[in-house]
């Protein structure tokens, strides 16, 4: 099937098109500020010069920084009513408590403790509270708001009050804009609460933006379907990445890595994205980068969003290299090197020079770096190989060397030969490869539950089958879906059988 | 070890201590210290004092949270819990708390003690119950040295507040954790009150001290980027010529779990990088033994962690995962738990483990 993989980065939107296992066409269009102009001109590229074969795309697949943006840069976000079912239990740990100031500001309207939740063996915590949620719901309304956020103690076991209340509300606020926490996974309430109200208060900003790259179909002459994707490095439909954004956060580092497995072959690798300013190191496993194990903060915000585990190293293409005494980066010239560099004709000196010079790669004017001193240039090639060499090694957790993909415009400066690394593995699309992993990327489903008095392989059947309900709702075709992670972990001081059971599953579109 | 009073900035750092100290077990504390962040900013810092500061006849009282981890997690925390609980032990003694003891340093509950003494206006006692963290109630140094655990005070976030009295306790124990299973395993617990002369006694001194000391050589190495091991060895050697050892350096290649008796039981499988020795570590919510290539290395009463590989962030014996690059870690039991009383009841015949109690100064 022929689809479109663009990634909208920091400094440039790229895109691909792909068929099959081919890439037909490549192009890259710096990004602009409202987004969907980058995102236009990019189709109007790839468009151009894959004629036929790109009109004939039936799916269009984004990668976007934007909404963790959103809430890194605090824009765009809009203020959340709050519900949260748990009464009498947690009462002295509010919403927003451990959030920044600044962030509480901005998002925070009316905050509600409701009667409500459940045990962890299923019971109700106390019975859910009609007149009080009914209450809080019109007090919501009556400030004025719009979105609102949902949770409830243990909801991913039992989600039945998360529901009720929402049912409340939608009566009080027929438009608004509800997330549940119990859509959002993940044991452990404050977090799923914080990831519920980051979620809430992008709802507005993802409507606006997934209306727009429709429009920039649209009228590219396109009639593909859109898709987003998502921290795993698998897509959602639009229509769901409209109502959860969250999911989208961590799309940036996942597509370069999975777009360096398609272009490799490989699925089991280091990977290194070198851009202008820094390199990110990951690892794929099974074709997918490997998870962080801790708590994820996203705009200072706690939260459980299983994001890639990448090592972020200060060494770029535009990375200042300094003499007397010698120094490279951490700074960089960044989007400055086309007037600063060198060998534009530019004052300041950098990797880029240094690669010029040796005929690693041909950008600019090399006459400009020809009398550049030959044991600064090896200083500089050496200390990069070195940086590298401690990214990668932090990261490993096997014995022996593994391969290493190098993708990036930047990749130039990744030696032939490094510590650790079996071999280094250069890839032709290098410079799109987050577009390429956009265009490949698979759709997923996701259950992380606690099941009561079930054998463990019962517990697992029932959670894989939910995983891949999620999946065919996303869009993916049954007859491919494979589970792609299964963890299971019975619970300590629990009575019977309890165990908490994660399955996630993985599929092409259909 | 003398007294001090433990603010804001103090909270990571006492916390990140009492995990370490948890020997893979006792929770995750993040609304614990949440929560401790805004009490201490409402009503200022929180004494710690020597135990031999205290009155002799001082009433004090143990407490902490019996329960599972997880529902922790969910139901977080609840201030009226904590105070009916200090509130209905005060009534039932007929005179007022006048310090505070944790149970157990290890885990999420060497904070509760904290909690507990900025909501009573008292201090919190720089000393706990086990020195780490055990999974029942009575593997506490006052009981195994015949103090008595009634009256025991145990409350629920309905308001409710049940008094459980025996001679055994052992059934005591029983009983609280019927209470903690019907409120959804978790209930809060105000214990063992003591005299201040029996503190000094029969508790294990300066463990909230301990706590903040690890906690800050693992803090100041991180931040210095030093190596975090040799700080944490220099500090407890400091504090009081507390053994430590690496045991062990290398990644997760398997976790088995299995729940039994409301217990969760396992063995965590490590092999080396490079590869070439492999380790087993089994636990019963805490880790109880290590083995490297077979030889037994370490046993409960030391305390035996697992902690990230770099930074040794503590990880508990639920959040072990396939992968995980790790060092297995063990410290040397407070005096007061390797004798052969105590030993019949926290060493590892005590667990179920055919062998006896080998402490990690005889380790290489």
């Amino acid at each position: 099937m022929k689809r479109i993989g663009i990634d909208v980065g920091g400094t440039n939107t790229d895109a691909v098109l792909v068929d099959g296992t081919r890439i037909l066409a490549a192009a890259k269009t710096p990004t602009t500020e409202d987004v969907t102009s980058g995102v236009r001109e990019a189709l109007r590229l790839i468009l151009a010069s894959g004629g036929d074969a790109a009109r004939a795309v039936e799916a269009v697949i984004i990668g976007t920084t934007h909404f963790v943006n959103a809430v890194i840069e605090r824009k765009h976000l809009e203020r959340v009513g709050v519900l949260r079912l748990c009464l009498p239990a947690s009462a002295s740990v509010r919403p927003f408590i451990d959030w920044p100031a600044d962030l509480r500001e901005l998002v925070r309207g009316e905050v509600a403790l409701l009667p409500g939740g459940h045990e962890i063996d299923g019971r109700e915590i106390a019975a859910f509270d009609e007149v009080a949620t009914r209450a809080a719901a019109l007090r919501i309304a009556d400030a004025g708001i719009g979105s609102v956020a949902i949770s409830g103690v243990f909801s991913p076991l039992r989600a039945e009050h998360e529901e009720r209340a929402a049912a409340i509300v939608r009566d009080v606020l027929p438009d608004a804009r509800i997330t549940l926490s119990r859509d959002l996974g993940r044991i452990g309430l404050l977090e799923r609460e914080n990831v519920t109200i980051l979620n809430a208060s992008l709802r507005v900003l993802a409507r606006r933006t997934t209306q727009a790259f429709r429009t920039a179909i649209a009228e590219s002459g396109l009639t593909a379907q859109l898709y987003l994707t998502q921290n795993d490095g698998t897509v959602m439909s639009a229509d769901i990445a409209e109502e959860l954004p969250v999911l989208c956060f961590a799309s940036g580092p996942t597509n370069s890595m999975r777009g360096a497995a398609f272009l490799s072959g490989l699925s089991d690798a280091a990977v290194v994205d070198v851009g202008g300013t820094t390199s990110d190191i990951g690892i794929l496993k099974h074709g997918f980068p490997r998870e962080a194990n801790s708590v994820v903060e996203v705009g200072g915000v706690r939260t459980l969003f299983r994001m890639p585990d990448v090592t972020s190293i200060a060494l770029g293409g535009g990375t200042r290299v300094r003499t007397n005494p010698f120094r490279l980066g951490p700074d960089s010239l960044g989007f400055r090197l086309i007037e600063r560099g060198r060998v534009f004709g530019g004052p300041d000196l950098s990797t880029t020079d240094v690669a010029v010079a040796r005929g690693l790669i041909a950008l600019g004017d090399p006459q400009r770096v020809a009398d550049l001193d030959k044991e600064l240039a090896s200083s500089v090639l050496d200390e990069a190989k070195r940086l590298l060499e401690e990214g990668i090694d932090r990261l490993k957790t096997q014995a022996g060397d593994i391969p290493l993909i190098a993708v990036g415009g930047g990749s130039f400066l990744v030696p032939k030969m490094m510590k650790g690394v079996s071999e280094v593995v250069f890839v032709p699309h290098h410079d799109v490869a987050n577009a390429v992993g956009a265009a490949i990327a698979q759709i997923s489903g996701e259950v992380d539950q606690v099941f009561s008095n079930v054998s463990r392989e019962e517990a697992i059947d029932r959670a894989t089958s939910l995983a891949r309900t999620r999946a065919e709702k996303g869009g993916a075709a049954p007859a491919t879906l494979a589970i792609v992670d299964v963890e299971e972990l019975p619970l300590s001081y629990m009575p019977g059988n309890c165990r908490r059971v994660r399955v996630r599953v993985a599929g092409e579109l259909a | 070890m003398p007294n001090w009073t433990l603010t804001e900035k103090d909270i990571d750092i006492v916390a990140d201590g009492c995990a370490l100290l948890g020997s893979g077990g006792g929770g995750e504390s993040h609304s614990f210290r949440t929560v401790l962040r805004s009490l201490l900013a409402e009503r200022g810092p929180v004494n710690v004092v020597d135990a031999m500061t205290l009155a002799p006849d001082a009433q004090a009282v143990n407490v902490g949270f019996v329960g599972a981890p997880v529902v922790m997690t969910e139901k977080l925390f609840s201030e009226r819990t904590v105070a009916l609980a200090l509130e209905a032990m005060s009534r039932r003694l007929g005179r007022p708390i006048e310090a505070v003891i944790p149970a157990e340093i290890g885990g999420a509950n060497g904070l509760s003690a904290v909690i507990a003494a900025s909501l009573l206006g008292v201090p919190v006692v720089d000393a706990d119950g086990m020195g780490r963290a055990f999974p029942l109630s009575d593997q506490i140094s006052y009981s195994i040295y015949g103090r008595s655990a009634s009256p025991t005070i145990a409350t629920t976030d309905h308001g409710e507040v049940v008094c459980v009295e025996g001679s055994s306790n052992r059934r005591v124990e029983l009983l609280v954790r019927a209470i903690s299973s019907a409120n959804g395993a978790l209930c809060f617990t105000v214990d063992y009150p003591l005299t201040g002369a029996e503190v000094r006694s029969y508790a294990v001194l300066g463990s909230v001290s301990l706590a903040r000391r690890i906690g800050s050589a693992l803090d100041g190495a991180r931040h210095e980027h030093r190596d975090p091991f040799a700080a944490l060895a220099e500090a407890l050697d400091t504090a009081g010529g507390i053994a430590v050892r690496s045991l062990f350096d290398g990644k997760v290649i398997d976790c088995r779990h299995e729940t039994r008796g409301g217990f969760g039981f396992g063995v965590v499988s490590l092999e080396s990088i490079p590869s070439g020795e492999r380790m087993t570590v089994e636990f019963q919510n805490e880790f109880l033994i290590a083995r490297r290539n077979e030889a037994t290395v370490a046993t409960t009463p030391d305390i035996i962690s697992i902690v990230d590989a770099e930074t040794l962030r503590n990880i508990g014996s639920e959040s072990v995962r396939y992968g995980q690059r790790v060092k297995v870690i063990a410290l040397e039991a407070p005096a007061l738990l390797t004798t052969p009383a105590a030993l019949a009841v926290v060493g590892p015949r005590a667990f179920g483990l055919e062998l006896d109690y080998r402490s990690i100064r005889s380790s290489l």
